[in-house]
């Protein structure tokens, strides 16, 4: 990883440049990585159309199979996986439950990131009283205790899902500013910035332009491990009892109420809890695959030709 | 060094008075605790008399300056449900989620570190591989279901472990284990990447070039590098844990913090709500501070920044 300074070694750096691989062949490279998005891919197709295809099954009763454990097709494919104490099928139901798990965690997340991205810039970047004021404000949000605050402000606001998005936006807030203002404030001293700015371009199209590009892959990234985070928060709170409210299903909902059950269908919790894991790690191997492509000084280990990496020996220089 | 600490004291104070400020008014968002206390059937001047006794009739704003000028005295009021100073109650049930803490993190540590680096010694090999998926798993789990399928099997099924409670060290296995699981797993992450970083560092190989044994050099040498990463992790995890470790204590029934704020919140108990978050949040910037000092210890180009 020299730096090229000469135009000789700057041509020879395009060339690597022009050779490199294209994000998606990078991936299919790495099992893990391949198998997690593979993974969220399908949760995707199962919340865009899973309720509309199996709404019915999973709200259909069957009094007579009921607590029907998994691994026989007796019922059918759909009770593959056992079916619950009211007969239902709990494929369905889980198919069902993925929506509302993942958009509540998706929304909380983006809507993080895009006021948490703007206030930590913002902060970065203005200083002075309005960064003191952003910061000062997000310590305080920091030390409260995030799922006590949730508790206290579902109470107040009942437990709707636009309250419970906005407590989990709300509580994982400050990682997004803290990140996005360090950046900044490293990114302005930069020569590119600094160029801009004595070439006449203004403050907000330094931001837009400039700032913001650079920013932005390092949120995203964290983006995917916060959206494991927020998941299992959100779980925890539906497990609780005062996050999402029946007749609404979430995997986080279906586990509690499993837990009733627990002696006689396993099954009931054992399922919706694997569901909550499997999504959450296949987020962890995204991001960790993210960091490393996005870090000039590790992609290496992805682009080495051989599946099993080297010891490292990087050169001092 | 002196005025850093004076400096981040005061921060805290403003952020914990801000804190109880919104506290204070919150709770009472959630309702009267009178129609709670009382049987459904009590009469106006049965309530009023109760409103009377805990002071739920005075106009707000009075109430809060009351109860600023008692915390300053020390005292928390008293509990509606358990009919004793809140203090006394927070108190009480303040060391055990504290042990719960200290020996989780203390473990977490430990073995996270020895795993992480280990792990990074040989990149790519079994010992590795096995590292990054359990520490995967741990970092992934949801504790709750973790706490439930534990008492499923090692409780319900296999009998070796008693369900909930406190008592012998029985008990504390299952609350440990399923808390241990996502610090360790993080320590083991970041250790790991710092590890591969410093063990690829121009330091480490000078050290081998002049013959400095390979375990000094793991343990010594490169693991130092990695302390600020351990701290920041460790002191997140264990903030997390002393704020209420309320999934593992109210599925373990275990009596602590968590489950007496969850508990104090649902019964409209107003002192104890205060006094638990007061006392748990002071702990907290306690500990944030502490955090602060040891990035300073470690890193001499903080104290400077």
């Amino acid at each position: 990883m020299s730096r090229a300074s000469s135009s000789a070694a700057a041509s020879a750096e395009d060339v690597q440049l022009r050779r490199r691989l294209p994000l998606w062949r990078l991936l299919l490279r790495d099992r893990f990585a391949l198998a997690a998005s593979l993974w969220l891919l399908l949760l995707v197709l199962c919340l865009a159309f899973g309720p509309e295809l199996l709404g019915k099954a999973a709200t259909a009763l069957d009094l007579r199979g009921r607590n029907g454990p998994p691994g026989s097709l007796e019922k059918g494919w759909l009770g593959v996986l056992g079916t619950d104490a009211l007969g239902r099928s709990m494929l369905a139901r889980l198919v069902v439950a993925s929506r509302n798990t993942l958009l509540v965690a998706a929304s909380a997340v983006a809507i993080s990131l895009l006021v948490g991205g703007a206030l930590g810039m913002l902060a970065g970047y203005a200083g002075g009283r309005l960064s003191n004021l952003i910061m000062r404000t997000v310590d305080v949000l920091q030390s409260f205790p995030s799922l006590l605050t949730a508790v206290v402000v579902l109470y107040v606001l009942e437990p709707r899902v636009a309250n419970l998005v906005l407590v989990l936006a709300v509580t994982r807030l400050p990682v997004y500013v803290r990140v996005a203002r360090a950046e900044v404030l490293e990114i302005r001293e930069r020569l590119f910035v600094q160029a801009s700015l004595a070439l006449g371009a203004g403050r907000g199209h330094v931001l837009r332009r400039h700032i913001a590009p650079v920013v932005l892959p390092t949120l995203l990234t964290i983006l995917t491990v916060e959206f494991a985070v927020v998941m299992l928060a959100e779980s925890s709170l539906s497990f609780l009892g005062i996050g999402i409210q029946p007749p609404e299903i979430t995997w986080g909902l279906m586990v509690a109420q499993g837990r009733n059950h627990l002696s006689v269908a396993w099954w009931l919790a054992f399922f919706p809890g694997l569901a909550i894991m499997l999504a959450a790690m296949s987020a962890n191997v995204l991001s960790s695959w993210l960091r490393t492509v996005s870090d000039p000084a590790q992609r290496w280990r992805l682009e080495a030709p051989r599946a099993q990496s080297p010891e490292p020996q990087v050169s001092g220089t | 060094m002196m005025r850093f600490l004076g400096r981040r004291a005061l921060h805290s104070a403003v952020a914990l008075f801000a804190l109880i400020t919104l506290v204070f008014f919150l709770v009472r968002l959630t309702g009267d605790p009178a129609s709670l206390y009382l049987p459904i059937d009590a009469s106006i001047a049965q309530r009023e008399a109760f409103s009377e006794r805990h002071g739920f009739n005075r106009p707000v704003l009075e109430q809060f300056g009351g109860f600023l000028s008692d915390v300053l005295r020390g005292e928390f009021g008293t509990s509606i449900r358990k009919e004793r100073p809140a203090l006394d109650v927070v108190l009480r049930a303040f060391p055990t989620t504290l042990s719960l803490a200290v020996i989780t993190m203390t473990l977490a540590v430990v073995l996270g570190v020895a795993v992480g680096s280990v792990a990074a010694y040989r990149p790519g090999g079994v010992f590795d591989r096995l590292a990054t998926l359990s520490s995967l798993g741990g970092a992934s789990a949801p504790d709750f279901w973790v706490a439930i399928t534990g008492i499923l099997l090692f409780a319900v099924a296999l009998g070796w472990l008693p369900t909930s409670g406190t008592g012998d060290w029985r008990h504390w296995i299952m609350p440990v284990g399923v808390l241990l699981l996502r610090p360790f797993g993080l320590l083991v992450q970041v250790v790991r990447g710092a590890m591969l970083n410093a063990l690829a560092s121009a330091y480490v190989k000078t050290a081998r070039a002049k013959g400095v044994g390979e375990g000094t050099v793991v343990f010594v040498h490169a693991l130092r590098n990695s302390g600020l990463a351990v701290v920041t992790v460790a002191g997140d995890q264990m903030v997390g844990i002393v704020n209420g470790a309320v999934i593992v204590e109210t599925v373990f029934g275990w009596p602590g913090v968590g489950k007496l704020m969850i508990d104090a919140v649902m019964q409209r108990d107003f002192a104890l709500v205060q006094a638990t978050i007061l006392i748990t949040a002071s702990a907290i910037f306690a500990l944030n501070i502490l955090i602060d000092v040891c990035y300073v210890l470690l890193d001499p180009r903080i104290r400077r920044g």
